[in-house]
């Protein structure tokens, strides 16, 4: 077990929970998409996952370790990434992995040759003493991609992987991350898009008012729910569980 | 440690290499000082005389040793004089000029011959005798602007006149008098220690008050970039999800901002430095007094005060910053201790007492003391480290408070 996620709760201020009491667990080397609309609280879930959060109650073990008692080792466990994150602006992405690579203790030896390979993958290459501010949109997910995985983390949680991407990233970062899935790493994505998590995700947990109230893989949801296709199964599943 | 170094040279780096950012830090501000410091008397000028270039003096029966005084070497100002017979300017004229913003200096008749006579007489073992020699300043009373001008000539150029005077017309009496003659009259430093005394008991209600701002504008600036900006774009979270600890990741960043505060504020003195050098006309109502300069020892004072300082600005500002969460709450909260400095430095200026002991337990303030001690060539070293130490302990729990809260996840990334 690579993840366990057991009665986990999020209070922000007032009686409301954000998260409200959520529990599963993921296995090794297989992708878990967390789907549900805006405001379900997925991505409250994932920050709560990455100890960028605390959980108001519950439990949140990685690999050996519980969160946020062991903290520091699950930071080296664990890559985290979202188009939320801007990177720094006047910095180069040259610069940037240098100083990821040290923060996260990489032999120097090896340095120089890992960020060849990794800029390469990406296409970073012919951009790699720009500015991030002179850099698209693209190119800074494919920066901030590199530099998150840098030390290799087995448990990768990716926070709409696609959002404010173009088809051509978007294809990029779906190949990638089936790429590592296929090397064993187990991955937690969040997503509103059905044909995404459809396509990548062994399990999927549906994310409604901040409960997890069904999940399975896409196949099995549908039919749990008599639908035609997984669209129409979310919906199904979203307006039994939806309260107004 | 090595973790919170990594983090210290990389914001350090980040600054220095990036020439708009290291510019803005550096240089930008005392340079926008220094052209508002000049600018002032400029404005002033023109306020009450409706010129903006200083009026020249008119001098009206100078004698020949007043224009070999202008003329000489041994003057280091650059005032402008017109000089007028009796004859051509009457006392009508007189009173005209000086309503007009002029300043008049009136010569009495057979000045030179009446000096000589003095000195004559002190040779002949009078030692009280009486001259009729005397000069008169006419200016209106009605301006401030034109009372320091007609203070600022009497102290200045009536004080070194007479030395001329003495070297010029006393005569026989000068190889009895006293012998001004100093080994030191070689020494270019002369001119400098002729002008720092008195410069620098100007500058001690000036600069400290302007070092105060700038180091805080530098902090603010440097606090709202690292800290601020980059939680609200979300690097923050990068940083905090590498194996490093919230203290590593904070020490790192609040260290590169003292240290850089504290460069800056060594570039600010370099720079009012050169300001008050170059400030050769030192117009009486100049902010920056001509000469101003440290000695080797007030400056190694006046290092050992401002780094605390820097480390309790920016300890304030880091807990600002993590006690808000919108970006225009943040600004808008950390503009309210630049309004108190501004403040600070305006009754610094009025005030002539100097600092009580209590006051230097003030965090930052007792720092401005320690400064205005410093550039009045009163130092007391005591109540110098009191409000080093008063900086660093307040800055420590500041922090250390502001570091509680974010490892205790009551802050969430």
């Amino acid at each position: 077990m690579m993840l366990e996620v057991v009665n986990v709760c999020k209070r922000y201020t007032g009686d409301k929970l954000t998260v409200d009491n959520v529990s599963f667990s993921v296995d090794k080397g297989t992708i878990y998409g967390l789907l549900g609309p805006n405001g379900a609280g997925k991505t409250t879930l994932m920050q709560m996952i990455a100890t960028l959060l605390k959980p108001t109650s519950g439990d949140i073990y990685i690999g050996p370790y519980k969160a946020p008692k062991d903290t520091l080792q699950i930071h080296k466990m664990i890559g985290f990434l979202t188009t939320e994150v801007k990177l720094d602006p006047i910095s180069t992405p040259n610069k940037l992995y240098n100083f990821f690579a040290e923060l996260y203790e990489i032999p120097k030896q090896y340095i120089k040759d890992k960020r060849q390979q990794d800029f390469d993958r990406f296409g970073i290459t012919p951009f790699a003493d720009k500015r991030i501010v002179d850099l698209s949109t693209g190119m800074k997910q494919k920066v901030s991609i590199a530099i998150s995985l840098i030390h290799e983390p087995p448990l990768i949680i990716f926070d709409e992987p696609t959002n404010g991407l173009d088809i051509l990233t978007s294809k990029l970062v779906t190949d990638y991350l089936l790429e590592l899935k296929a090397q064993g790493r187990t991955i937690i994505l969040s997503t509103h898009i059905f044909s995404l998590a459809e396509s990548l995700c062994d399990e999927i947990g549906i994310l409604v008012d901040g409960k997890l109230v069904l999940s399975g893989s896409a196949a099995e949801l549908t039919e749990y729910t008599n639908s035609k296709n997984f669209e129409e199964a979310f919906f199904k599943i979203y307006s039994e569980h939806h309260k107004e | 440690m090595r973790k919170t170094i990594i983090i210290f040279k990389w914001e350090i780096k980040r600054i220095v290499t990036n020439w708009r950012k290291a510019l803005a830090m550096f240089l930008m501000p005392a340079v926008l000082m220094m052209v508002v410091l000049n600018l002032i008397p400029v404005l002033i000028n023109y306020v009450t005389t409706g010129s903006f270039g200083q009026k020249p003096i008119i001098a009206v029966n100078a004698p020949d040793s007043f224009i070999d005084y202008v003329e000489s070497d041994d003057y280091l100002f650059s005032r402008r004089y017109v000089f007028e017979d009796k004859e051509d300017v009457s006392s009508s004229d007189i009173t005209k000029l000086a309503k007009k913003g002029n300043m008049i200096i009136k010569f009495s008749d057979k000045f030179d011959r009446e000096i000589k006579e003095f000195y004559k007489e002190l040779y002949k073992g009078n030692s009280t005798p009486s001259s009729k020699a005397s000069v008169e300043i006419i200016f209106s009373d009605s301006s401030i602007a034109m009372y320091q001008r007609a203070s600022q000539f009497e102290q200045e150029d009536l004080v070194q006149y007479r030395e001329f005077c003495f070297d010029e017309l006393a005569g026989k009496y000068k190889k009895i008098g006293w012998d001004r003659f100093e080994t030191d009259d070689f020494n270019p430093i002369t001119a400098i220690v002729k002008n720092r005394g008195t410069a620098n008991q100007q500058a001690a209600v000036i600069i400290p008050g302007i070092i105060i701002l700038l180091l805080y504008y530098c902090v603010y600036s440097l606090s709202c970039d690292i800290f601020a900006a980059e939680r609200d774009r979300g690097f923050m979270k990068k940083l905090i999800l590498t194996p490093l600890s919230p203290s590593s990741i904070f020490g790192g960043k609040a260290a590169a901002v003292t240290a850089i505060a504290f460069l800056s504020s060594i570039v600010t003195y370099a720079v009012l430095s050169l300001a008050s050098w170059m400030n050769i006309r030192n117009d009486s109502m100049s902010l920056i007094p001509f000469g101003m300069i440290l000695t080797v020892k007030e400056f190694i004072a006046f290092l050992l005060v401002i780094p605390p300082a820097a480390f309790m600005l920016s300890a304030v500002c880091i807990s600002i910053i993590f006690s808000l969460e919108k970006m225009q709450d943040i600004l808008m909260n950390l503009q309210f201790p630049l309004i108190i400095f501004l403040l600070e430095f305006f009754l610094q200026m009025a005030r002539s007492a100097p600092p009580f002991a209590l006051e230097f337990m003030i965090p930052v303030h007792g720092t401005l003391c320690a400064m205005r001690d410093i550039f009045a060539t009163d130092i007391r070293w005591y109540l110098l480290i009191l409000t080093s130490l008063m900086n660093i302990l307040v800055g420590t729990l500041v922090m250390y408070r502001t570091f509680k809260k974010i490892g205790d996840g009551s802050y969430d990334a």
